[in-house]
């Protein structure tokens, strides 16, 4: 595999968890709260909206299953290297700033949205960024371009539950399993929290987007474990993710890429209260 | 509600003295994903079937499949016209236009089993196209293929 660049003064790369949603401690939800807050208010290439619009209008680069004949499915890898450039233009205004993740089967029983992404203030009383987000004008003024995301989230009860996601995990065949994470878990989430979610189009100027797909690339990396396989098939490596500036092979692996997912952390260091 | 049933129904899967299958699915090819999003419910010979209809397996119910729709158009004209031959010439490595028809996989094994032990032969198909507040979504459902596909 093909790993990408890394600066030459990290002698020794430390890999960073993304955590649940539901369980980021206060000062780690402050800092993606700051992360976002800072990136959305960016009009240029590291901004919020510039990312947001390489998923649907104005690029839509974003890649999801198709039955044309000759072309394999990049739904996972594609989606895999968007999550990362994101998550840099994050750190690279925060640091410690990792992207969430949004546990479906653990909303199933309960609250649907987590509560970081659905408040609409901070404990603090400002405005919560992870609400939603003022989507600017696109290019023409084409009609009907919502000038903000909105969401219509339905009954919890109809999220996924963790017999499901097991069920797609099991599938030992990539393709199959793929397909499965995508139509049978992934899509309908979309459909569940509606509003600008429910369009592809318009998709990923919700913050809360960006905590599913994390899920969704969890999943993959636990597919990953559990059947010691990279997934794509090797003749893929070589395949750019369009607009992402990353192939396939770069984004088998997160450790080379930097992180893994844990439910939640919490670190020491001699005379520290923490990180 | 404009659902779908087929107008001639699947004959069952049976064949005396031989396995019965241990999997069985529904392949929906290129289905469209324009608009909303959208879930297909699918039900086995309850061709009455609409958004109220109870998931469950007493009430006919198979399984869904789940559209994330495109959306409407924000780009120019012809911006979502798919084009329907080959790359424009040998050097066009494009990668198809993304509103290409989708495949829906529904694994339909418990409703289908549930109908041969019952002694039928045959068997509609009714797709209910709702959302998640099992609403009408209106005419929103199209595809190009319907198959029943078993594994033993």
């Amino acid at each position: 595999m093909v790993s990408p660049h890394r600066s030459s003064d990290e002698s020794q790369p430390r890999v960073r968890h993304r955590k649940s949603a539901a369980k980021l401690r206060p000062d780690q939800l402050d800092a993606l709260r700051e992360g976002f807050e800072t990136i959305q208010a960016l009009s240029d290439k590291n901004g919020f909206a510039f990312w947001a619009g390489k998923h649907g209008a104005p690029d839509y680069d974003c890649e999801h299953s198709s039955e044309e004949l000759g072309y394999d499915n990049l739904f996972l890898p594609w989606h895999r290297a968007y999550l990362y450039q994101l998550e840099l233009a994050l750190q690279s205004k925060v640091a410690q700033c990792t992207l969430p993740w949004w546990d479906w089967a653990a909303s199933q029983g309960g609250e649907g949205i987590p509560p970081a992404f659905r408040d609409e203030t901070t404990e603090s009383g400002g405005a919560n960024p992870l609400v939603g987000f003022s989507i600017p004008p696109l290019p023409g003024n084409p009609p009907g371009w919502p000038t903000g995301t909105w969401r219509e989230p339905r009954d919890p009860a109809k999220l996924p539950n963790q017999q499901l996601i097991e069920e797609v995990i099991e599938e030992s065949n990539f393709d199959v399993f793929s397909e499965a994470l995508e139509a049978r878990l992934h899509n309908g989430i979309h459909g569940w929290v509606g509003g600008t979610m429910q369009w592809q189009a318009t998709a990923a100027y919700d913050p809360i987007f960006w905590a599913h797909h994390t899920m969704v690339d969890r999943i993959w990396a636990i597919w990953q474990g559990r059947h010691a396989s990279y997934g794509p098939r090797q003749e893929l490596w070589g395949e750019p993710l369009k607009g992402l500036g990353l192939t396939v092979g770069q984004v088998l692996d997160t450790t080379a890429l930097g992180y893994d997912y844990a439910a939640s952390t919490d670190h020491r260091k001699p005379g520290s209260e923490g990180e | 509600m404009i659902g779908y049933t087929t107008e001639k129904p699947f004959a069952l899967p049976r064949w005396e003295g031989q396995p019965s299958f241990y999997r069985a699915v529904l392949q929906f090819h290129g289905v469209a994903h324009r608009g909303d999003s959208y879930e297909g419910r699918v039900f086995l010979a309850t061709p009455d079937a609409h958004p109220g209809t109870p998931t469950e397996l007493d009430a006919g119910y198979a399984g869904s499949f789940y559209v994330f729709g495109h959306g409407p158009c924000f780009g120019d004209e012809g911006h979502c016209d798919v084009s329907q031959g080959p790359p424009i010439h040998h050097f066009d490595y494009r990668r198809p236009h993304s509103l290409r028809g989708q495949r829906m996989t529904v694994d339909i094994t418990d409703a289908l089993r549930r109908l041969l032990e019952a002694d039928a032969s045959e068997v509609e198909v009714t797709v209910v196209p709702t959302n998640a507040g099992d609403e009408d979504v209106g005419d929103i459902l199209h595809f190009e293929r319907l198959s029943l596909v078993t594994y033993d």
